[in-house]
């Protein structure tokens, strides 16, 4: 565990890299220099680039598509920290806790039965139901302890799973080719539209959970021990938990369920820079974005393929967990 | 003597070939081998429930998908449809419902295998299909005509839609090879493109289009945007059910610089199924959109009132198209 | 000073109780414990002191004011607690497990400033591990961890400290070490400290003032050696003990030949 500022430094910058070589890269060659060119284009017009092709794939599908995948890797992480912190449990993440897996499931619903209610609201509605349900099937005696919390979370995913098809299983065939494709998790379809819809949304609700972020180093020594240390628990755990679902409900919406993010990235942050959350907040929502970008890049360049990019995550993240829980042995097991 | 042993052998053949010709074996999509003993006085339909009009073996329906119901030709060709019960949809199979009915066969498409399955050990008779080639779908149809020994009635279907393919080929042949036009067709989403496996392929390349994904061996696939800008196609289909308009594609800035989207064709194909006879109308429908030059004179509601008088047997009467 | 008078507690939905009228006081530079044994009540009397339970019944107060209304963080300025140490789930440092001590004075939507990061230096520093400060929390040993909590409740900056049983899992040098260290700090900085503690032995060396009690009561108020007396010790442990001077203090042996009595 290194506390070198440069390390801080850099992975703070990393995102901002790995979106810079991201625009180079695409099935439509563009010259590095023209890309350059284009970019300048946009703050100082040079001549001759306002109507060519390049400009608007770069900036209509390109930049539009690298932008949205740092967010959700932004949202991904940030709620992957913050629920590690407030259920004092390194092994959870908003996909695992059955997150992601609701807030599909709103979707769904939005899409299939009800167009008239908004993605996003059904979305996190029911994300949010998910953590209640699986914070309250895993209380005994009013604390949560980690087995049990990743038990439940995984009961509730495939509880909203199963709705999820039932769903799929209801609704006009012509619907459900949407409903499909998107629960892969892909942001092939990413536009600045959906970045203002939800980019902006995912940045506003963790808001609060990065101001607040040294109070999880608070809240993970346990829920008595805050009481005592004059943390008002309940509220600042409402906070964070209602927070970083908003976050989730918005990119899970815009880009469908991708998982493990939440759970890798801060962990490989925590190893590399200590569990103070305080830096390990900001670090964690660098390192996802740069992440995701760069799961993205692969995703769309490496075969003709749109690879849906949880695939990309998953392949890396399960071994991942396995991983970890090895390593972990009894501090990951617990109490 | 001689006269007996004639008889005997006379009698054996013609007994041999009335057994033959009383079982349909056939292996379907799914690798399935099911033997059908005829007559099938009971079918239900899920799926190429348009080859009835032309096939006109109503009394044997047992049940229909509830599409049926809803479709423009069925309803025209047999408007008192709604006699025959409605047993679910093709990706929604109420079981129970048509087990109820007591069946020789149900027919229905390979999109869920637990399903046809289920239905198996049920002891229901199942032909799974799903045809993703106009041969194919030929060959279902030969399947229809063998099951209900209406051979001649699918035979005069499949030769009509081959006088309106052969058509549409001619003109287009006179082509020279250079002046095909790159052609993709989208489906739900407007980066899922139909590929090498399947009707619209086989649309597109008789209606003189090369199609880029022609070469991945899928029915369909996600592709990125910048591939599909890559590809540059100058004309685009749009599925009749996908949830988006031809006008989406068009006002969609990141569509902007496809040739397609410049020159304004893109087209979202009228709501003809495919697996049917109406195919054709699809078919010369698109070719028209794809080389108008060539097909001026040809009028669609025309070659609809020759195609449904001769394999329908009623006049053409254009549905509401949503 | 805290006052507590007449306090009741009951477990919801269960009828006895089990503190029954219990009154204390503990004064500003004295070092005051609670002694007893196990199922007398003294856990349940820490956690009502702490504000983690509320008592049914009684009044609490320190100084002038009624502390029982307090919310935890008003609570939090006044009371410093210090809990039996335990391992957290992530491997702080040790300055930033001290640095926790200062939630209460850091906003909400703030990080510990500059004055916070000094209070926790001086913590450190008055409890005697500076050379623990950058190590990891999870990986000193228990008395070690026992002594960063110590640190940590003195970061709090408030005028009065809660242990408890800070010595249960603790080996016999750091039992002496940590309580040294108390009682120091108790004398320095005239808090006002209240400690919950089983072995009557370390009541009588480190107590200014003792609270026995036993099923939910008070059985003796005072200082040590008008507390822990022979007869008293016999009533609420049911064993024998006997009590010699030795180095100029009081200590309590069991009497090894009497059979313990059976507690009512």
């Amino acid at each position: 565990m290194t506390n070198r500022p440069s390390l801080r430094v850099l992975i703070m910058l990393s995102p901002l890299l790995m979106g810079w070589i991201a625009l180079f890269m695409g099935a439509y060659r563009i010259s590095p220099l023209l890309v350059l060119q284009c970019l300048v284009n946009e703050i100082l017009p040079l001549p001759g680039l306002a109507e060519i092709p390049e400009r608007s794939i770069l900036l209509d599908i390109r930049l539009p598509r690298v932008l949205l995948a740092g967010l959700v890797g932004v949202a991904l992480s940030g709620s992957g920290v913050t629920l590690q912190g407030v259920f004092r449990n390194p092994l959870v993440d908003p996909f695992i806790l059955g997150l992601s897996a609701g807030a599909a499931f709103g979707c769904a619903i939005s899409i299939g039965f009800l167009p008239v209610l908004p993605i996003q609201a059904a979305a996190f509605v029911f994300a949010i139901a998910s953590v209640l349900l699986a914070y309250n099937i895993a209380k005994t005696q009013g604390e949560v302890s980690r087995l049990p919390l990743i038990l439940s979370g995984v009961i509730i995913s495939a509880f909203f799973s199963a709705m999820t098809s039932i769903i799929k299983f209801l609704v006009d065939p012509h619907k459900l080719q949407n409903i499909v494709f998107w629960l892969m998790g892909s942001f092939s379809l990413a536009d600045w539209r959906s970045i203002s819809v939800s980019g902006v949304g995912i940045l506003v609700a963790l808001c609060p959970v990065y101001l607040m972020r040294w109070r999880l180093n608070v809240i993970s020594m346990g829920e008595d021990e805050a009481k005592l240390l004059g943390v008002n628990v309940r509220r600042d755990r409402l906070i964070f938990v209602v927070a970083s679902t908003l976050a989730v409900s918005l990119a899970v919406s815009v880009s469908g369920i991708i998982g493990w993010v939440g759970l890798m990235v801060p962990h490989l942050v925590r190893m590399m820079t200590g569990p103070d959350h305080k830096s390990l907040v900001p670090l964690s929502m660098a390192t996802g974005a740069t992440f995701m970008i760069f799961a993205d890049t692969v995703a769309r360049s490496l075969t003709t393929y749109d690879i849906p990019v949880g695939i990309i995550t998953a392949v890396s993240g399960a071994p991942f967990f396995i991983y970890l829980m090895k390593k972990g042995g009894k501090e990951s097991w617990g109490k | 003597m001689r006269h007996l042993l004639i008889f005997l052998l006379l009698f054996w053949g013609i007994t041999t070939a009335a057994s033959e010709a009383a079982v349909v074996s056939y292996t379907d999509k799914l690798g399935r081998s099911v033997e059908i003993p005829l007559p099938v006085q009971r079918v239900v339909f899920f799926q190429l429930y348009e080859m009835l009009p032309s096939l006109d073996v109503w009394e044997r329906v047992a049940g229909v998908s509830s599409y049926v119901y809803r479709d423009d030709l069925i309803r025209a060709a047999k408007p008192d449809i709604e006699k025959i019960p409605s047993v679910g949809t093709g990706s929604d199979i109420n079981i129970e419902a048509v087990m109820q009915l007591k069946p020789d066969l149900v027919l229905t498409w390979a999109w869920k295998p637990e399903t046809i399955r289920f239905m198996e050990e049920k002891g229901l008779k199942v032909i799974a299909v799903y045809p993703e080639s106009i041969a194919e779908l030929y060959e279902v149809m030969h399947l229809l005509g063998r099951l209900f020994e209406r051979e001649d009635a699918m035979q005069t279907t499949i030769a009509e839609m081959e006088t309106t393919f052969s058509l549409i080929r001619e003109r287009i042949g006179k082509q020279p090879a250079r002046d095909k036009r790159k052609m993709l067709f989208l489906g739900g989403q407007p980066n899922l493109v139909s590929c090498a496996l399947g009707i619209n392929n086989d649309l597109l390349t008789m209606i003189g289009g090369i199609n880029p994904a022609g070469d991945i061996r899928e029915r369909s696939t996600l592709l990125s945007l910048e591939q599909i800008v890559v590809w540059n196609p100058e004309i685009i289909f749009i599925w009749a059910n996908a949830g988006y308009s031809a006008k989406d594609i068009l006002e969609n800035p990141q569509w902007r610089n496809i040739r397609a989207v410049r020159e304004g064709r893109v087209y979202k194909t009228p709501n003809w199924t495919s697996w049917s006879p109406r195919l054709t109308m699809l078919a010369l429908w698109m070719a028209k959109q794809a080389y108008p030059e060539d097909f001026k004179d040809i009028e669609l509601a025309a070659m609809a009132d020759r195609l449904y008088r001769r394999v329908f047997h009623i006049p053409y009467q254009p549905a509401v198209q949503p | 000073m805290i006052r507590i008078t007449n306090i009741h507690f009951r477990h919801p939905n269960t009828p006895d109780s089990v503190l029954k009228g219990i009154s204390l006081q503990a004064r500003q530079g004295q070092l005051t414990t609670i002694l007893g044994p196990n199922g007398s009540g003294k856990s349940t009397l820490f956690k009502c002191i702490a504000g983690l339970w509320h008592p049914e019944k009684g009044e609490m107060t320190f100084g002038e004011a009624s502390i029982l209304g307090y919310n935890h963080e008003q609570r939090a300025k006044l009371i410093a607690v210090v809990p039996q140490e335990h391992e957290p789930p992530f491997p702080y440092s040790v300055f930033d497990a001290v640095l926790m001590g200062r939630a209460a004075h850091v906003g909400m939507f703030s990080s510990p400033s500059k004055k916070d990061r000094q209070a926790a230096e001086r913590a450190i520093a008055a409890v005697g591990i500076t050379h623990l400060r950058d190590k990891t929390y999870t990986k000193i040993s228990g008395g070690e961890r026992q002594m960063v909590l110590v640190a940590r409740a003195l970061a709090q900056e408030a005028p009065a400290m809660l242990f408890d049983e800070p010595t249960s899992h603790l080996d016999f040098r750091n039992q002496v070490l940590v309580l040294r260290k108390i009682r120091e700090i108790v004398a320095e900085r005239q808090v006002t400290a209240v400690l919950t503690i089983h072995d009557p032995n370390a009541a009588m060396l480190f107590s200014d003032s003792v609270v026995l009690i036993d099923d939910g009561r008070v059985i003796a108020q005072g200082l040590p050696g008008d507390v822990i007396t022979e007869e008293n010790l016999h009533a609420v442990y049911g064993i024998e003990v006997v009590m010699g001077r030795v180095n100029g203090t009081m200590v309590i042996t069991p009497h090894l030949l009497a059979s313990p009595v059976e507690k009512q």
